[in-house]
């Protein structure tokens, strides 16, 4: 009876146990999660939850419930301290010891801290986990003062959930514009914009220096001004959880390194989710932060670890949600070489198509316009010319 | 036309508004039901998708899957099955029939809001 192991119960894990018990009926399935509560969705965190327009129980992965009826063993509250690569073990801290024939680690990523001697004693949360938007969704009271650390997708969603709910809400972003990893900056510039529409304060080029508490205020001193607050949020980026991997001796490059089939360096262990480094549109390979990819690497991974011929080869796609103004990226947007514009960039919907040197179509991004994104994804898979971008037909 | 099991045929469209390889929007009471014709046959499924809220017409239909214009999930105009994350339930579907070039779809008394 062969035993698959995961570690990781986010949803590339969860994907992978699934598509193991589908694949692999009489094998043993062991799911171990760090987190206490069943597999959920993280996407609505910064959106759904917050807004409190979706409880906890409403984002748990759909066939999370129905684990113990499809064989698979799930361990909550698991944290895996250690890889025995020679005994073909995972030990948790616990001391429990969990036989493999195939590991696949989906261990994910957290958010990037700011570092302590900045931070001081000044509470700041960060969004990553269930506990987390619990935790910050009760704070975000009418005419409170919000700081928000970092122009990101997930700094602009809590912004816009906090302006929602009235909130003061300040956006501080180190960098010269908001979005500047992965977006072009006529994006960027329009983001901002309607930002600044719904009252949202923005301050870029703007870095934090340090923070103190001040009674129930706290003071942040940032690059030419002091910001008080009545809560503080950091979003400033993620970082790969590749401890177990590094000190298993697994090929890490900013990563878990693997394949297009998900291998890692060593032939039993595979890996996937944000944690993993792999090929990209046939490119080199790097981290790819966005649900689907990790949902899709999930499924890939563990049909490649039950002997399909598969490789992974999903084109990197991510949304945001914020106030009515859905943003859908494909590809690479950042690495074109020349942009053409569909629409109106004045209106409230419009997309940014950008092209490689070639001049094919490498990525884009579409704002209100869902159609285009997904003539994005066929254009970029399909390698073709911007006049792909035809608007297609409806009655 | 009510049919005995408490069910009844809407006419929604004609064919003629639903040519082969696209779809069409159609509300009754509170319920969106997109239409869509496949190679000459017609499908009548929910129209927002099960993810989030969208409409799906305003999606891109490619053979017999729409993708929702939200966030890219995709169904089986077909069958309602979701095929794609983020999608994950699948989407109601309807039984459909043409009558002298009417598009009619069977909807029950509670889903139609009738008494």
């Amino acid at each position: 009876m062969q035993r698959f192991v995961v570690v990781g119960g986010g949803v590339a894990g969860h994907r992978a146990a699934i598509e193991f018990a589908r694949r692999a009926p009489t094998a043993t399935i062991d799911l171990l999660s760090e987190e206490s509560c069943l597999p959920y969705d993280r996407p609505p965190l910064s959106k759904e939850l917050l807004h409190g327009i979706k409880t906890a129980e409403q984002i748990i992965l759909s066939g999370a419930a129905s684990y113990p009826q499809n064989n698979i063993r799930h361990h909550p509250g698991t944290l895996v301290t250690a890889i025995d690569r020679q005994r073909q073990t995972v030990v948790t801290a616990a001391g429990t010891v969990f036989g493999y024939d195939r590991l696949l680690l989906a261990t994910g990523s957290r958010p990037r801290r700011l570092p302590a001697e900045c931070t001081g004693e000044a509470p700041v949360h960060y969004l990553r986990t269930l506990q987390d938007a619990m935790a910050l969704g009760p704070q975000l009271v009418a005419s409170r003062r919000i700081l928000v650390i970092g122009g990101g997708f997930i700094g602009l969603e809590v912004a816009a959930a906090a302006a929602r709910k009235n909130c003061r809400v300040t956006v501080i972003e180190a960098q010269p514009r908001l979005l500047a990893r992965g977006m072009p900056a006529m994006v960027s510039e329009w983001v901002e914009r309607r930002h600044r529409d719904q009252g949202v304060d923005i301050l870029t080029s703007t870095g934090v220096q340090g923070m103190r508490r001040d009674g129930s205020e706290i003071i942040v001193t940032a690059t030419g001004s002091t910001i008080a607050a009545d809560v503080v949020i950091a979003g400033i980026g993620a970082e790969p959880n590749v401890e177990l991997a590094t000190d298993a001796k697994l090929e890490i490059d900013d990563g878990l390194v693997v394949d297009a089939r998900c291998r890692t360096s060593d032939p039993l262990i595979f890996g996937a989710g944000e944690v993993t480094s792999h090929p990209v549109m046939h490119g080199p390979s790097r981290r790819v932060e966005s649900w689907k990819s990790s949902a899709e690497q999930g499924t890939v991974a563990a049909q490649a670890m039950t002997g399909a011929d598969v490789t992974f080869d999903e084109i990197p796609s991510l949304w945001s949600d914020q106030f009515d103004i859905n943003i859908q990226s494909i590809g690479f947007p950042d690495l074109g070489v020349a942009h053409e514009v569909l629409g109106d960039p004045a209106s409230s919907a419009w997309t940014l198509v950008s092209l490689g040197e070639d001049g094919a179509v490498i990525g884009g991004v579409a704002i209100n316009r869902g159609r285009d994104a997904s003539a994005l994804r066929r254009a970029v898979k399909q390698k073709a010319g911007s006049t792909f971008m035809q608007p297609n037909k409806v009655a | 036309m009510a049919e005995n099991n408490g069910s009844e045929w809407h006419a929604l469209a004609t064919l003629d508004d639903v040519p082969a390889g696209e779809m069409s929007a159609h509300e009754v009471g509170d319920i969106h039901i997109a239409l869509y014709n496949i190679d000459g046959t017609i499908f009548a499924t929910d129209n927002v998708c099960t993810h989030a809220y969208a409409l799906l017409t305003d999606g891109w239909l490619d053979n017999n899957i729409i993708e929702c214009p939200l966030h890219g999930g995709q169904f089986n105009v077909c069958t309602g099955k979701a095929v794609c994350s983020p999608a994950e339930a699948d989407l109601r579907t309807y039984a459909v029939r043409v009558v002298e070039g009417r598009i009619e779809v069977l909807l029950t008394n509670t889903e139609n809001g009738a008494s």
